[in-house]
């Protein structure tokens, strides 16, 4: 373990002081900008639209800085021998492949708390108010990045960069469509369409159950069954995926 | 320190097509406490050799067996490898890059400080060791690499290609480090290299590999002998009718300029010597014909 959290301890080290860092400063403030001015246009409920544009894009923002870090997690470290100076010392691969996975999860949710606080910044301006939903909603982006920053390290172990960013980016849409798309009348009356689609939302990560943006720009109530349901099904999907990546790992030739 | 069983790799290019094999029936074995040299023209296998040695990759059958009892834990926590052009993690200064190597080995922090500061100054290196790696030239790279292969005191060092890419005088600091880590620290040294003078220059034994096969494994200098020529050059001073006596013994008279020269066979090199006596030849010179390390690679591998 103690291997484990010195490889997570580098990691966030080496990626704090790298450029992602800085960009993610720039792309606060830029969301800080956006979001004042679509808040301006929006005749009436600037509130409203400043928490609903906010989150929207941080969400979005943090689930880029999940593809962009997974899928260089282990195709950079390869192909510049770097991950040889590691692993040629006393340390399995399974506490390699954890510690860079917990180590850039800590820098992942460093970006997106302030992605999300540059958003919330406007929304407090306009007078909204504190709620208890803002960091359910910040657990909950942590997750639906967590699974996406997996989703693509997973590709990247099995398939080359492109095809890993592009599938991960087909993971994300369909997890929020499909599970919309059940709630179509025609989906509904289809019994076959239906089953499949459900039967997808069983295998593929369900990342619309993370999506309280409506609750939150509204001042809607979730229920506590939900918050903890969701977050079961990401502790467990996070499980799942961690234990297929490391076991993917360890049997990989690092060529 | 370890022995290689005939160990083959086959790498899948094309699903269509029959496999590349990268290595082909390698067996040898690594002779403690001395500095082997790994030899072989770019593509002959040797980095994907060090990959199965060092468990990055695994073969497609054969084995690797540590001599003398060891553990394969035991084998790992003394072993230094550096890569073949290493990048680090361009980020982390000098310092964090070795304390990090430092601590992936088990070492305290005060026994890491000691020998990051006496490496780095071996290695010449210390001045950059609070600079972001980023900023590193090639050869400060490889000498950061050097240093965190050694920080642990290893008793195997294994390098790939540890001389590439460095300017004649870090090639010179390079070998005279990799001497002193042999003959002070007792540390076996494995290096990869295709350029034979290096080689040749540092090691007392080799190993030579050629299109995944293993040509020749063993002391550099029986590899030499076992490759001179039969043939001896004498110069004398005048090459005179008065040896038709020892005419069958020449193989062959040369003049260049000023100077005159005889071939014969080194076994009739004694009775040839007698006849140039009496008949007051002086000798000049005389040497065996002799190749070097390079000659003699270029020859095995055909």
């Amino acid at each position: 373990m103690d291997k484990t959290l010195l490889i997570a301890k580098y990691t966030f080290k080496q990626l704090l002081k790298s450029k992602i860092m800085f960009n993610c400063f720039w792309l606060g403030l830029a969301l800080m900008l956006f979001t004042y001015i679509t808040s301006e246009f929006s005749f009436g409920n600037p509130k409203v639209i400043a928490m609903d544009f906010g989150v929207g894009v941080s969400s979005l923002a943090s689930v880029a800085v999940a593809i962009f870090l997974g899928v260089s997690l282990l195709s950079e470290e390869i192909e510049s021998r770097t991950v040889y100076i590691t692993l040629s010392r006393p340390i399995a691969r399974s506490s390699f492949i954890f510690g860079k996975i917990l180590g850039m999860s800590l820098i992942l949710f460093l970006n997106t708390l302030i992605i999300l606080s540059c958003s919330l910044v406007i929304f407090f301006l306009f007078g909204g108010e504190w709620s208890t939903l803002i960091p359910v909603y910040l657990i909950f982006s942590m997750f639906e990045a967590l699974l996406i920053l997996l989703v693509v390290v997973f590709f990247s172990l099995i398939t080359n960069k492109v095809l890993s960013v592009m599938n991960t980016i087909v993971i994300f849409i369909l997890g929020h469509a499909i599970p919309n798309s059940l709630d179509i009348n025609m989906v509904k009356n289809n019994p076959l369409l239906e089953n499949l689609l459900k039967g997808y939302t069983y295998i593929f990560p369900d990342l619309d159950r993370f999506n309280i943006k409506k609750e939150l720009s509204l001042s809607f109530q979730v229920d506590t069954t939900l918050i903890f349901n969701s977050s079961a099904y990401a502790i467990s999907y996070i499980v799942l995926l961690m234990s297929v990546i490391i076991y993917i790992f360890k049997n990989k030739d690092l060529t | 320190m370890f022995t290689v069983k005939n160990i083959r790799k086959e790498f899948i290019v094309d699903f269509w097509k029959d496999p590349f094999v990268a290595l082909e029936d390698l067996s040898f074995e690594l002779e403690k406490g001395k500095i082997t040299g790994f030899l072989g023209a770019n593509g002959a296998g040797k980095t994907t050799f060090l990959k199965i040695l060092l468990r990055f990759i695994q073969p497609s059958s054969g084995e690797i067996s540590y001599l003398d009892g060891v553990s394969t834990n035991d084998f790992f926590k003394n072993l230094g490898y550096m890569p073949e052009r290493p990048y680090y993690y361009e980020y982390l200064t000098g310092r964090e890059f070795l304390r990090y190597c430092g601590k992936l080995q088990n070492l305290k922090s005060d026994k890491i400080d000691k020998a990051i500061d006496f490496w780095t100054h071996e290695l010449k290196v210390n001045f950059a060791l609070d600079r972001n790696l980023k900023s590193y030239s090639k050869g400060m790279l490889q000498r950061i690499g050097f240093a965190s292969a050694l920080l642990h005191d290893p008793s195997l060092v294994v390098l790939d290609e540890p001389l590439s890419g460095l300017d004649p005088m870090g090639r010179k600091e390079f070998k005279d480090i990799l001497l002193k880590v042999n003959q002070e620290f007792g540390c076996t040294v494995f290096f990869s290299s295709h350029i034979v003078s290096d080689v040749e220059e540092v090691s007392e034994n080799v190993v030579v590999i050629d299109k995944g096969s293993l040509v020749y494994q063993g002391n550099i200098n029986s590899l030499l002998d076992q490759s001179a020529s039969k043939l001896v050059k004498i110069e004398v001073d005048r090459v005179s009718d008065e040896l038709q006596k020892a005419e069958h013994q020449i193989i062959e008279k040369m003049t260049i300029g000023s100077r005159n020269y005889l071939y014969c066979y080194k076994e009739n090199q004694e009775k040839l010597i007698k006849e140039m006596a009496n008949s007051s030849i002086n000798i000049i010179s005389l040497n065996q014909e002799s190749y070097s390390l390079e000659e003699v690679v270029y020859k095995l591998n055909g």
